[in-house]
C-alpha cells in the first residue's frame, strides 16, 4: 500500500470518515478520493481500523452514573448540615466548660451526647432530665473518640455510637447514624447560656437551662 | 489545512452540565452514556485489560468532583480522556506487576495464541488490531485518538500534553507501521 503525495489530503482522511470537516473540505478530499487509488485504499484502511478498534468493553453506566451522583450527595448533605453542627458544638463546649470545668464527675441520671470534635477535646452535654444514663460519643476528628459517662467511664450495655478517623472516612451507615445523632442533639437550644460560676448538675435548674 | 476544530464543548454536553450543576442526576447519567464507550475503548488501548470500567467510573466520579471549576471552553471529552489517561499512567506506575494491568511497552503485542481464538470472520479486523498493538505506547494512543475517536491534532495535543506537530508526526509514523503490518 502506497503513501500519495497529498500529504494535505491523507491529513484529514480521518476527518473525512468521520464526518467532521467543513462542506469545503469534504468536496475537496471527495473529489481526490474518487480519483487517488492511494487514498482510497487508505480510506478503506481507516474505516477497517475504526471498526476494529471500535470493540468498546462493557461497561455499565448507570452504576457509573449513581456512583458519581452518590459522590456528590454526600459532601453536599454535609455542606447543607455544616452550620447547624458547628453551632451544636460551640454550644455544647462553651456548656461543659461552664458545668464542669474541665473535670467535676455528676450524676447517672441525666442523658449525655458527648461530641469529641478532635479539635478541642470533649464536651459533655446534659440533654435529659432523671432518665437512666445514656451516652451517645461521636468522634469526627483524628483522635479517638471516647464514649464516656462522667463518673463511671465507658458503661457496658449502653448505647454508644463511636467513630474514629475523618469524617470522609464514613461508610453510608456510619455516615446515616452520625447525621441521626445530630439530629436529635438538635434538641439543644441554639443560644449560648449565660455563663454560670456553679451550676448543679442534673438538678430542675439544668434541666430548665438546657 | 481544514481540520476538525471540535476542541469547544459540545453544546450538548454544556447543557447537560447545567443541568448536573442545578441538581438534574439524570444529566450525569446522560453524560456517562455519551462518553463511557469512547473512553473505555481508549482506556482499553492504554493497556488496561480487566479493569476498565473501574478506570472509567473513576475518570467520571474525578471529573464530576472537578466540574465547578471545568471551563467550558475547552472540550469535556479532551478533558475526560486527558483524565482517564492520567489515572491509567499513576495505575502503571504504582502497581506494573499487577496481573490483569499490562504495562505500556514497546514490546507489547497480542499474541498469536489470542489472535487464533478469533473468528475467521474477523480476520481483517484481528490483523488491524494486532498491527495497532505493535505501535510504540506513543503512537497507539494518537492512531486511537485519530482513528476511532476522530480526534483532532489539536485535541490530541491536548489529551497527550504534547505539540499538534508532534501528534502529527505520531499519527504518520503510526499509519505506516500499520500498512506495513498490514502488507506483510
Amino acid at each position: 500500500m502506497n503513501d500519495c503525495p497529498r500529504a494535505d489530503i491523507r491529513d484529514m482522511l480521518p476527518d473525512w470518515i468521520h464526518g467532521t470537516l467543513d462542506p469545503t473540505s469534504v468536496a475537496l478530499v471527495t473529489a481526490h478520493v474518487a480519483q487517488c487509488a492511494d487514498c482510497a485504499a487508505e480510506a478503506d484502511l481507516l474505516r477497517a481500523a475504526r471498526a476494529a478498534l471500535a470493540r468498546a468493553p462493557r461497561i455499565d453506566t448507570g452504576r457509573i452514573a449513581a456512583a458519581v451522583n452518590a459522590a456528590r450527595a454526600q459532601p453536599r448533605e454535609l455542606r447543607r448540615r455544616w452550620p447547624a453542627v458547628a453551632g451544636i458544638f460551640a454550644v455544647a463546649a462553651g456548656i461543659a466548660v461552664v458545668m464542669f470545668g474541665g473535670g467535676p464527675e455528676r450524676d447517672s441520671g441525666t442523658m449525655t451526647a458527648s461530641v469529641d470534635t478532635g479539635v478541642a477535646g470533649s464536651a459533655t452535654v446534659p440533654i435529659g432530665g432523671s432518665a437512666p444514663a445514656q451516652v451517645l460519643a461521636v468522634n469526627t476528628g483524628d483522635s479517638a473518640g471516647s464514649a464516656v459517662t462522667p463518673g463511671s467511664g465507658s458503661r457496658a450495655g449502653q448505647p454508644q455510637l463511636v467513630m474514629g478517623g475523618g469524617i470522609t472516612d464514613l461508610v453510608d451507615q456510619e455516615l446515616e447514624a452520625l447525621l441521626g445523632v445530630l439530629d436529635g442533639v438538635e434538641a439543644i437550644p441554639s443560644a449560648v447560656p449565660e455563663p454560670v460560676m456553679s451550676l448543679p448538675v442534673g438538678t430542675s435548674a439544668t434541666e430548665g437551662l438546657l | 489545512m481544514a481540520e476538525s476544530t471540535l476542541t469547544e464543548t459540545d453544546p450538548a454536553d454544556s447543557a447537560l452540565i447545567a443541568r448536573w450543576h442545578s441538581g438534574d442526576e439524570r444529566a450525569a447519567t446522560l453524560l456517562v452514556e455519551r462518553h463511557a464507550s469512547s473512553l473505555g475503548r481508549f482506556i482499553a488501548s492504554l493497556g488496561v485489560r480487566g479493569e476498565v470500567e473501574e478506570v472509567v467510573q473513576d475518570t467520571f466520579v474525578r471529573a464530576f468532583g472537578s466540574l465547578d471549576r471545568f471551563r467550558a471552553e475547552s472540550s469535556l471529552r479532551t478533558w475526560l480522556f486527558t483524565i482517564a489517561r492520567n489515572l491509567v499512567r499513576d495505575r502503571v506506575r504504582a502497581d506494573r506487576t499487577r496481573r490483569n494491568t499490562v504495562p505500556i511497552e514497546d514490546s507489547d503485542s497480542v499474541t498469536e495464541g489470542d489472535a487464533l481464538e478469533e473468528t475467521v470472520a474477523e480476520e481483517t479486523a484481528v490483523r488491524l488490531r494486532l498491527a495497532v498493538e505493535r505501535l510504540t505506547p506513543m503512537q497507539r494512543e494518537v492512531f486511537t485518538l485519530r482513528v476511532s475517536e476522530g480526534m483532532s491534532y489539536r485535541e490530541i495535543a491536548q489529551v497527550l500534553g504534547n505539540t499538534e506537530g508532534a501528534a502529527r508526526v505520531h499519527y504518520f509514523n503510526a499509519m505506516r507501521s500499520v500498512k506495513e503490518f498490514i502488507d506483510e
